[in-house]
């Protein structure tokens, strides 16, 4: 008996060729195709085929002479020293290295030491990213409206409280090291503001073991002071506020996280 | 040093399992050979400086095709566009003496040229199912988009495709250069 096929019967098929034979979407498309009989099996056959010759032409392609020693040459080009450990984390692992040693040989680094690497490393990574964007920002190159409207990575962001004036302009997830955080890009007149909101569990729980719920620092650049920086230990998530320097006024209780 | 001996050894591994597809990949991508190259060799660079947060040996391959994937978008955003080579300049000069040849090279050239025809966003899409052999929860996965957006960008990129390869082949017939084993992926009609 042949039974008609229909938009959802096409489909199913084509998601199905997408998978492996032993996948349960693919078994059950099989069944489909059996039980809708000839003309749906010409289809299948039709389906499948294309995808085959797909793959077949978009791997014809000769490789290249000399990439493979190119490639392997890599690893004498690039020194040791360039490996992207998160300095970050490699920091705060030293650090407490040396503090249990020291714990031991009874001379132990204050526990503020180690809050201060904290604060340095994180401050770094915002500071640095935060020259980035406003760079790109200057140079006029748009930033994606993504994240505030974006519910597929939806994310509860920290927002300044409505007397603060300061605009939501863009929000955008991204990486410091492979660690998640997000971007959020707020703008009062001519000061700009990036909000970075680490959704990483490990970096929130360094940020927890800080013993003041608001942090604030300076960042120099060449002597000068350039960058204001606050980390604001929320309850689940670490927040990082950072703008040129006199853009924000510290310990403002300014953001709802 | 002994990590560093270690990861080198690791990044050897990497280098001759998957040089060759990654190269596919990125020629696909981009359309150009020596760029194809240089996307690699950044790609491998990449992998080369962060081979320490590679955590498992089996989730390599996956690893190293999103660098690509950044390098190929990095590529695009920095230098722009898609090339191929022009078929009137290439039969005029380089035409290959034996019809097999030609045959041989207009098929590859068809799919180049097809794929450069498609937007961005539906070649990652169409290439990383392809190409890279993911399944669509995967393709979904390794994009970070719904799997709903990547069935629909594969769907229109395999129809996209067929009506590129269907133009390629008319327009080939009309100017009386027909080639003799062309395969070109049959027609749509059913999506």
């Amino acid at each position: 008996m042949i039974k008609k096929l229909n938009q959802k019967d096409l489909e199913l098929m084509h998601e199905a060729a997408l998978l492996s034979p032993n996948d349960e979407v693919r078994k059950r498309c099989e069944s489909l195709v059996k039980e809708k009989g000839e003309v749906a099996e010409r289809v299948w056959l039709k389906i499948l085929k294309e995808d085959e010759s797909f793959r077949i032409q978009l791997n014809q392609v000769e490789e290249p002479m000399g990439l493979n020693e190119r490639l392997l040459s890599t690893t004498d080009n690039i020194n040791g020293k360039q490996f992207k450990y998160s300095s970050l984390f490699r920091s705060v692992a030293l650090i407490l290295i040396a503090y249990f040693i020291g714990f031991w040989s009874n001379d132990a680094p204050r526990k503020a030491d180690v809050q201060n690497e904290i604060v340095n490393q994180l401050s770094a990574l915002a500071v640095n990213d935060y020259t980035k964007m406003a760079k790109s920002f200057a140079q006029g190159k748009s930033l994606e409206m993504k994240g505030a409207n974006n519910k597929r990575d939806f994310v509860q962001f920290a927002k300044f409280n409505p007397g603060e004036d300061f605009i939501f302009q863009s929000a955008e997830l991204t990486e410091w090291t492979g660690r998640k955080v997000l971007r959020c890009h707020w703008q009062r007149g001519e000061n700009s503001i990036y909000v970075f909101q680490i959704l990483d569990p490990y970096i929130n729980k360094l940020v927890k073991s800080l013993s003041n719920q608001y942090i604030c620092c300076g960042v120099e650049v060449e002597g000068e002071h350039a960058s204001d920086v606050e980390i604001i230990k929320g309850d689940n998530q670490a927040v990082i506020k950072v703008g040129k320097h006199g853009s924000f006024k510290p310990h403002s209780k300014s953001i709802s996280i | 040093m002994f990590f560093r001996n270690k990861y080198k050894k690791l990044f050897e591994e990497l280098v001759q399992e998957y040089q060759a597809e990654m190269y596919r990949y990125a020629l696909r991508y981009c359309g150009d050979a020596i760029n194809a190259e240089d996307i690699v060799a950044d790609c491998y660079t990449e992998a080369w400086k962060s081979i320490a947060t590679l955590r498992k040996r089996d989730s390599a391959r996956a690893w190293l095709y999103q660098i690509l994937r950044f390098q190929c978008y990095k590529w695009v955003r920095e230098k722009g566009k898609f090339k191929t080579v022009d078929r009137e300049d290439h039969r005029e000069s380089d035409e290959p003496s034996h019809s097999d040849e030609l045959d041989d090279y207009i098929k590859k050239d068809a799919i180049q040229m097809a794929l450069g025809k498609l937007d961005e966003r539906y070649r990652t899409v169409f290439l990383s199912v392809f190409m890279e052999g993911l399944n669509t929860k995967e393709t979904a996965h390794a994009l970070n988009l719904p799997q709903g957006t990547i069935l629909t960008r594969i769907r229109r990129a395999k129809k996209m495709m067929k009506n590129h390869l269907k133009a390629y082949e008319v327009e080939y017939t009309r100017k009386e250069t027909k080639p003799k084993n062309i395969k070109l992926v049959s027609g749509g009609g059913n999506d």
